[in-house]
């Protein structure tokens, strides 16, 4: 499976291959995969492995990509958005638009966390 | 008369449930109970184990960390099997024997076995700070090229039992594990093998034929190996490995699990508490 070698929280938690999530939600599909409209830099931090570590009590941070041949597509992204990928993606051609979607933590979980910032 | 559901609560702060590595958290869960038990008898069932039957939410539970707690399974004459949690694993007896009382109530459908399944924690890695950068890997227990089968370990441990007439007592169980070392414990896992599982006796376990009746306590690892964890080259893998805990204290049970965080390549740490299958033969 397709995991992110970390995923790092707002507060900086840090959890290791955490499967990387692609939904597409429209009926139109895209050939390629929607992660390719990151920066290089961004997908060589997915990658195939034969397991993951199971972490209940978050909602992972996911952006939601309306793209130019009316596909949409939201998937999770492994560090905090920033404006460098703002930029990124709105120079894009095959991007019509697109939204950050915020992480949630569940308080268990954040509790948790907070001893290991 | 249908069957009846009530959620037993612990809340951490009123009656937590004490984790195996005595950690006090708050837990929920649903339990099924026959038509025959009342009112009254449910809620005597609830102060046995510790539980509350509260209604609506338990504030803030820890089941988002994955945690399933331990549960006493009373298996009835009709072949019905009620599944209560168990609060405190030091009350284990008491409470299955409080239990098997009000369940035997009804006469012709009495209690004929009652078995222990261990609370189970699937990532513990916020419990013990482990953290991992996805560039260190762990040597892989496949075995060493040439090898014509896959090597493990096994034997007797001296271990610290949860049941028990007196818990803690000691018992000699079996345990196995594979290796990438014939006769000695993974290289994966250095040292905190035997510092956990303590050293293999000579004894040999009494003979259950193929059916495990206890079944140990134990971390469930999960590593990123490589079988040349220098090579840049090689596609990391994952191994899953198990290590025995041999004490029943609760901050051995937690030291062992720190320990084991600092190994490398190790990114996932979960936790399974003891099954045994003839809690009925303890009352």
């Amino acid at each position: 499976m397709l995991v992110w070698q970390q995923y790092t929280t707002d507060i900086g938690r840090i959890y290791p291959f955490i499967p990387v999530n692609i939904r597409q939600l429209s009926n139109i599909g895209r050939d390629e995969s929607p992660l390719l409209i990151l920066p290089e830099s961004d997908r060589n931090f997915a990658f195939e492995f034969n397991s993951f570590c199971p972490i209940k009590g978050i909602s992972f941070r996911k952006i939601k990509v309306f793209f130019s041949d009316d596909s949409v597509y939201e998937f999770n992204y492994y560090r905090p958005f920033s404006l460098d990928l703002f930029h990124h993606l709105s120079s894009s051609i095959s991007v019509r638009a697109f939204e950050f979607i915020g992480e949630e933590i569940r308080h268990s979980r954040l509790r948790r966390m907070l001893d290991n910032v | 008369m249908p069957r009846r559901v009530e959620t037993f609560s612990f809340i951490t702060g009123v009656n937590a449930y004490i984790t195996d590595f005595a950690e006090p958290i708050t837990i929920s869960r649903k339990v099924n109970f026959p038509p025959d038990v009342t009112e009254t008898e449910l809620n005597n069932i609830a102060v046995a184990v510790g539980a509350t039957t509260i209604a609506n939410t338990t504030p803030c539970p820890d089941d988002i960390v994955g945690a399933s707690p331990r549960y006493l399974n009373f298996i009835r004459a009709s072949g019905n099997t009620v599944s209560i949690p168990l609060g405190n694993r030091t009350n284990l007896i008491t409470a299955a024997t409080t239990i098997k009382g009000i369940l035997d109530a009804e006469a012709g459908n009495n209690v004929v076995c009652i078995e222990l399944v261990g609370e189970e924690f699937r990532n513990l890695n916020d419990i013990f700070g482990l953290t991992y950068s996805g560039t260190i890997f762990a040597k892989s227990h496949k075995a060493p090229d040439g090898s014509p089968k896959q090597f493990y370990i096994s034997g007797t441990i001296a271990y610290s039992a949860d049941a028990a007439t007196t818990p803690g007592a000691g018992v000699v169980v079996p345990v196995k594990s594979i290796t990438d070392v014939d006769g000695s414990p993974a290289t994966q896992l250095g040292g905190e093998f035997t510092q956990c599982a303590g050293n293999l006796l000579s004894t040999i376990s009494c003979s259950n034929g193929r059916r495990r009746i206890r079944k140990h306590r134990r971390y469930k690892l999960q590593f990123a190996t490589k079988v040349d964890p220098t090579d840049v080259n090689e596609a990391p893998l994952t191994e899953s490995i198990e290590v025995p805990v041999k004490d029943f204290t609760g901050s051995l049970i937690n030291d062992c699990g720190g320990n084991l965080t600092s190994l490398d390549g190790l990114y996932c740490i979960g936790y399974q508490g003891e099954s045994y299958k003839q809690i009925h033969n303890l009352l």
